[in-house]
């Protein structure tokens, strides 16, 4: 094992969007970056971005496992850890299968925690660490028809804020990053695992409707996930990493305004942005 | 007069809303896994002179769930309330659950909770009236050290009560979330410590200050707060002319979500470590 403090970087989720981005933008400042995703082949070019690249399934424990075994043999600990993995559950909480809301847990917040937990006796060792967790600004406010996503962001959130408290002592510090609608692949991954909603559902116009809402709101000109790759940069390097990060105006506004509006008014909002369930 | 089941009724703020609605004149139907663990319900409802009716429900098991569900309507017509307070907690940093012991603490919490929505749901969407109360804590809100997976659960509980609270109401059902701070129950014999969280946890000296610390700021003066104030503001909060969604209960509780409120994250943290003057 090298002596020296290890500050190789691993992120989960790197086929598409943040995750790609991030891999791409670090190798190329010259840190030491192990790209990850389920299926190798689907990071296999990044490898000529001078990203090593490694195939990790937060749903799989002996994948896990290796690929943390992998980054550990050759670096010492896993320096940076940045779990981006996740997707959407879209669906009315009445109607998405338990099964679907189950896979929505495993995914976001299961094989979160399992794959922090490998990388931290390493990083304790060394006295020094980062945990870098993508949530959303979904993981403090909640839109209607995305309520397991957005729980699974919120136990992300509760995750990390105890974490910070707990890690603090052994040099780690934990970092969220909360970013905005950012083009990249969720809106066709919340899209494709919408569920509920079907023919005769009480939601099957609510669906149909915030489906369409989806679509247009990423039809618009929003950021790239490069812009999420630079705050997670900091993140990763900064001597003093913030918190939290929330990325994008449009993100930060939000915010602003669930922290300033009285619930009522906060309601009416969502009520302009989202149409609710019709009854006839 | 309404019907009120309420969930996890052996003791600790389920047994005192049982008393609570009892009182006040309303059909109640209290549940808990153990019918057993009846006795303290039983003589304390035979010291006022209360009916209540006792019935088996196990979170864990959708059948039993079912048949309390449809018991409570064949005896005394559509629940009009129902309390979802059952309940466990899981000590441990985030390093040491198990993955057996962080699902157990998310089967109950969250999609017991689930599964109890599921099942009253649709027949108060049916008849278009019907109130859903979701007991969250002030942990849903903000997360402490070495209770970061109870917080996660009740941090999910906040985003899918939220989201229900957009889909339910244009059908008539309304949701109340319910945040309780520390107040003294037998809730501690719903708390299960990770079997890793012992002596020789690297977590365990720091745990012991966090808990002095944590006592310190909650009764300064050794006074405690009287948990019946919680039975009393969920019967209040079902009855509320103005509803709201989220009601905030006992001093310590709405001191930090006020104080989180205000302040931004690196903020409130920071209040919180000054407030509990313990770090590092």
């Amino acid at each position: 094992m090298p002596d020296q403090i290890s500050n190789a970087i691993l992120i989960t989720g790197c086929s598409t969007g943040i995750g790609r981005a991030t891999a791409e933008h670090l190798a190329s400042r010259g840190h030491t970056v192990y790209a990850t995703a389920r299926r190798l082949e689907s990071i296999a070019d990044l490898a000529a971005k001078d990203c090593k690249t490694l195939a990790l399934d937060v749903t799989d424990e002996a994948s896990m496992l290796a690929a943390v075994r992998v980054v550990e043999q050759a670096e010492g600990a896993v320096g940076v850890l940045v779990n981006n993995a996740g997707y959407a559950q879209d669906g009315p909480i009445e109607e998405v299968p338990l099964d679907a809301v189950r896979r929505q847990f495993e995914t976001n917040v299961f094989g979160l925690v399992r794959l922090t937990q490998l990388v931290l006796p390493a990083m304790r060792a060394q006295k020094w660490g980062r945990v870098i967790n993508v949530s959303s600004v979904g993981g403090k406010v909640v839109f209607p028809g995305g309520g397991f996503y957005h729980a699974t962001k919120w136990a992300v959130e509760a995750i990390s804020e105890a974490m910070r408290f707990e890690l603090r002592p052994f040099g780690i510090d934990v970092a969220v990053i909360e970013p905005g609608a950012i083009q990249s692949s969720y809106e066709e991954t919340s899209l494709g695992a919408m569920a509920g909603g079907g023919d005769g559902s009480p939601y099957a116009q609510f669906n149909r409707e915030r489906a369409e809402r989806v679509t247009a709101a990423y039809a618009g000109k929003i950021a790239g996930p490069e812009a999420v790759a630079k705050v997670i940069e900091h993140a990763a390097t900064s001597k003093h990493p913030r918190t939290r990060y929330t990325v994008t105006a449009q993100a930060r506004m939000v915010m602003s305004l669930r922290r300033i509006l009285p619930d009522r008014a906060w309601d009416r909002f969502i009520g302009t942005q989202f149409k609710p369930p019709r009854v006839e | 007069m309404s019907s009120v089941l309420i969930t996890g009724c052996s003791s600790g703020f389920g047994l005192l809303t049982a008393l609570e609605f009892a009182r006040n004149g309303d059909r109640v139907f209290a549940t808990m896994r153990n019918l057993d663990k009846a006795g303290p319900l039983k003589d304390a409802a035979a010291k006022e002179n209360l009916q209540i009716s006792l019935l088996k429900l196990d979170l864990l098991d959708e059948s039993s769930i079912a048949s309390a569900v449809d018991r409570a309507e064949a005896d005394a017509g559509p629940i009009d309330v129902v309390v979802n307070n059952a309940a466990m907690e899981l000590r441990s940093p985030i390093e040491d659950a198990s993955e057996d012991e962080v699902r157990r603490q998310f089967e109950t919490n969250v999609f017991g909770t689930l599964r109890v929505i599921r099942q009253v749901l649709p027949r108060m969407r049916d008849r278009r009236a019907g109130t859903i109360v979701n007991l969250s804590s002030i942990g849903g809100i903000v997360a402490a050290p070495y209770a970061g997976y109870y917080s996660a659960t009740k941090h999910a509980v906040e985003a899918i009560s939220e989201a229900l609270h957009y889909e339910a109401r244009p059908f008539g059902v309304r949701i109340v979330v319910i945040e309780p701070g520390a107040f003294p129950t037998e809730f501690g014999s719903n708390a299960f410590v990770a079997a890793k969280f012992n002596e020789s946890s690297p977590y365990h000296a720091n745990a012991q200050g966090f808990e002095k610390a944590f006592e310190r700021m909650r009764a300064p003066d050794g006074v405690r707060q009287d948990p019946a104030v919680v039975a009393r503001a969920i019967y209040a909060a079902v009855h509320d002319e103005a509803p709201k969604l989220r009601y905030t209960v006992g001093a310590d509780a709405q001191m930090i979500a006020a104080v989180r409120k205000q302040l931004d994250f690196e903020g409130f943290e920071a209040a919180m470590r000054k407030t509990l003057d313990w770090w590092d």
